[in-house]
C-alpha cells in the first residue's frame, strides 16, 4: 500500500497553496513521485479564505484533470480554531467525523478544552502540526490525546523546519509514540515542497516499520473509509 | 513510555466515590465529610471554597467526590469560579456553555444557569471566556447570586483557581465562609504552601481543613485497611 497525505494545500486558487491548475498538477506529480496514492486536500478555512463554492468547483476541476494519473483525491478542510466556535456546520475530512484544526502558535489556546467540546459533539479532532505549539508541556500532549489525534509535518520529522524547536518536539513525539499522523503540509513545489516519502523512510529506519505504517498509512486509511455523515 | 503512560489523566466524569463505594479513597473522603460536619455544628460554613497551591493537585476531583457524598444528605450546588481553566462541566460530561459569565452579562436566565447532575447535586459551569476575570469575581451580581443560593441550598461549593497562580482565589475569599485547602502529595515545595496559607490567613477567612490528595499507599500492607475492605 502507498502513502496517504492528509494535510496539504494542493487545491488551487483558494488559499496560500497552489495558485493555478498547472501548479496544482505539478504538485500532484511530485506527490506521485513521493509514492502517495491518496490525497485529502485541506485548504485553509480562516479569516482570509472562507469560500465554499469555489473550493467545490476547483475540486471538481482538479479531479477531472487527474483522471489518468494513479491518484485518488478527497476533500477536507484545515480549520482555524476560532472558526469552529462560530460555525456549527463543519466541513470535515471526506465527510467523516474527523476535523483538522490548527491553533495559534504564539497565543496560548485552550487546545484541550476545544478538542474536548468537539468530541462531545461526536467529532474526532486532529490537531494539525502539533509540534508548532511551543507553549504545550509534556503533560499537555497526554491530556490532548484523550480527545484528539496528533499530526506532525514531514519537514519537522526530517529536521528541515526553519524553527529548530519544531524538529526537537517532533523527535520527542515520535520517540514516545505520541503522534498519530505524519502529513506533508505542502504549499508549493519550491519552498514548501512534498517530503513525505523521505520522512517515511526516516521513521521506518529509526522507529520501526510498524509505527511508520501506522503513521503514514493505516490511520489515514481509517479517515478515508470512515464515511459516516453527520 | 511507561512512565508517561502512568502520568495523570483527567477523566473528571469518573467519580470514585460513586463507582467504588467500598474503596479506601471513598472511606477517606467519607471521613472528610464527617469531619466537616463536626466542624460545622453551628452551621456557620455554608459557602465552602476549595483551593490549592498550584494546579493539578486534585481540586476538581475532590469537589466532585465531596459533592457526591454531601448530596446524599444535603442539598448541594457546585459553582465553577475558575474562569481561566474551567473544569466543572467535565464532571457531568457537559459543555462549557450557558454558564456563570453569561448569566452575569444578562444573556441567560437563572433557570438555565443551574443544572442538575445525575448524581444528585446541582452545578453551575463557568461559561464563555472573559478578559475581565477580576471584574466578574468582584461583581455585585455574583454576590447576589450566592446570597440567593444560600437560601436554597445547604452547601455551596466553590471551585477556585490555585492561590500561587493568580489573584482570583484571594478575591473570591470574601464570598466564602471557609476553605478546604488541597495539598497534592509530592507536588509542591513546602515553602510555597506556607506562603499560600499565610496569604489566605490574611484574608479573614477560616481554613476548615487540609485535604491531602494523590497519596500513594503501599498495597495490602496495612492489616486494618484490608480488614475493612473485606467487610
Amino acid at each position: 500500500m502507498n502513502l496517504i497525505d492528509i494535510h496539504n494545500h494542493t487545491l488551487f486558487g483558494v488559499d496560500d497553496g497552489a495558485k493555478t491548475l498547472d501548479e496544482a498538477l505539478l504538485m500532484i506529480d511530485e506527490a506521485i513521485k513521493n509514492n502517495i496514492s491518496h490525497i485529502v486536500l485541506t485548504p485553509h478555512y480562516n479569516k482570509r479564505s472562507h469560500s465554499v463554492n469555489t473550493v467545490l468547483k476547483h475540486f471538481d476541476e482538479l479531479k477531472n484533470a487527474v483522471k489518468d494519473r494513479p491518484i485518488e483525491l478527497y476533500l477536507g478542510r484545515e480549520h482555524k480554531y476560532y472558526e469552529l466556535e462560530k460555525n456549527p456546520v463543519y466541513y470535515t475530512m471526506h465527510d467523516s467525523k474527523h476535523v483538522l484544526i490548527e491553533f495559534d502558535t504564539v497565543l496560548e489556546n485552550p487546545i484541550e478544552e476545544i478538542c474536548y467540546s468537539l468530541s462531545l459533539k461526536g467529532y474526532k479532532p486532529i490537531v494539525a502540526h502539533i509540534e508548532r505549539y511551543h507553549y504545550l508541556t509534556k503533560e499537555d500532549y497526554m491530556l490532548i490525546k484523550q480527545y484528539a489525534e496528533l499530526q506532525i509535518n514531514s519537514n519537522s520529522v526530517l529536521g528541515l523546519s526553519s524553527v529548530k524547536k519544531d524538529n526537537k518536539i517532533a523527535k520527542y513525539l515520535l520517540k514516545n509514540k505520541l503522534a498519530d499522523y505524519v502529513a506533508s503540509d505542502t504549499h508549493d513545489v519550491t519552498r514548501r515542497n512534498n517530503t513525505l516519502f523521505q520522512a517515511y523512510k526516516r521513521v521506518k529506519k529509526k522507529y520501526g516499520v510498524q509505527y511508520a505504517n501506522t503513521l503514514f498509512k493505516e490511520n489515514a486509511k481509517k479517515i478515508i473509509e470512515d464515511q459516516t455523515i453527520i | 513510555m511507561k512512565l508517561l503512560a502512568e502520568k495523570r489523566s483527567s477523566n473528571y466524569g469518573y467519580i470514585e466515590t460513586r463507582e467504588n463505594p467500598n474503596s479506601f479513597t471513598t472511606e477517606s473522603i467519607q471521613k472528610m465529610v464527617i469531619n466537616l460536619e463536626y466542624a460545622n455544628v453551628d452551621k456557620k460554613y455554608k459557602v465552602i471554597q476549595v483551593t490549592s497551591t498550584l494546579s493539578g493537585e486534585g481540586k476538581t476531583t475532590l469537589v466532585g467526590n465531596l459533592s457526591y457524598l454531601l448530596s446524599q444528605k444535603y442539598k448541594v450546588v457546585v459553582l465553577d469560579l475558575d474562569l481561566r481553566k474551567p473544569k466543572i462541566h467535565r464532571l457531568a460530561n457537559d459543555t462549557n456553555q450557558d454558564g456563570l459569565t453569561d448569566y452575569l452579562l444578562n444573556l441567560i436566565p437563572l433557570e438555565k444557569l443551574i443544572r442538575n447532575h445525575k448524581d444528585g447535586f446541582d452545578y453551575i459551569v463557568a461559561g464563555q471566556k472573559t478578559s475581565s476575570v477580576s471584574n466578574v469575581l468582584n461583581s455585585k451580581k455574583l454576590e447576589e447570586l450566592i446570597n440567593y443560593l444560600k437560601e436554597k441550598y445547604d452547601y455551596i461549593i466553590l471551585d477556585t483557581p490555585p492561590v500561587q497562580v493568580n489573584a482570583d482565589a484571594l478575591s473570591v475569599t470574601k464570598l466564602g465562609d471557609g476553605i478546604i485547602y488541597v495539598v497534592g502529595y509530592d507536588i509542591v515545595k513546602k515553602g510555597l504552601i506556607k506562603d499560600a496559607v499565610n496569604s489566605l490567613n490574611r484574608q479573614n477567612i477560616d481554613i476548615i481543613g487540609i485535604a491531602f490528595t494523590q497519596v500513594m499507599l503501599p498495597k495490602r500492607k496495612n492489616k486494618y485497611y484490608y480488614y475493612y475492605e473485606s467487610n
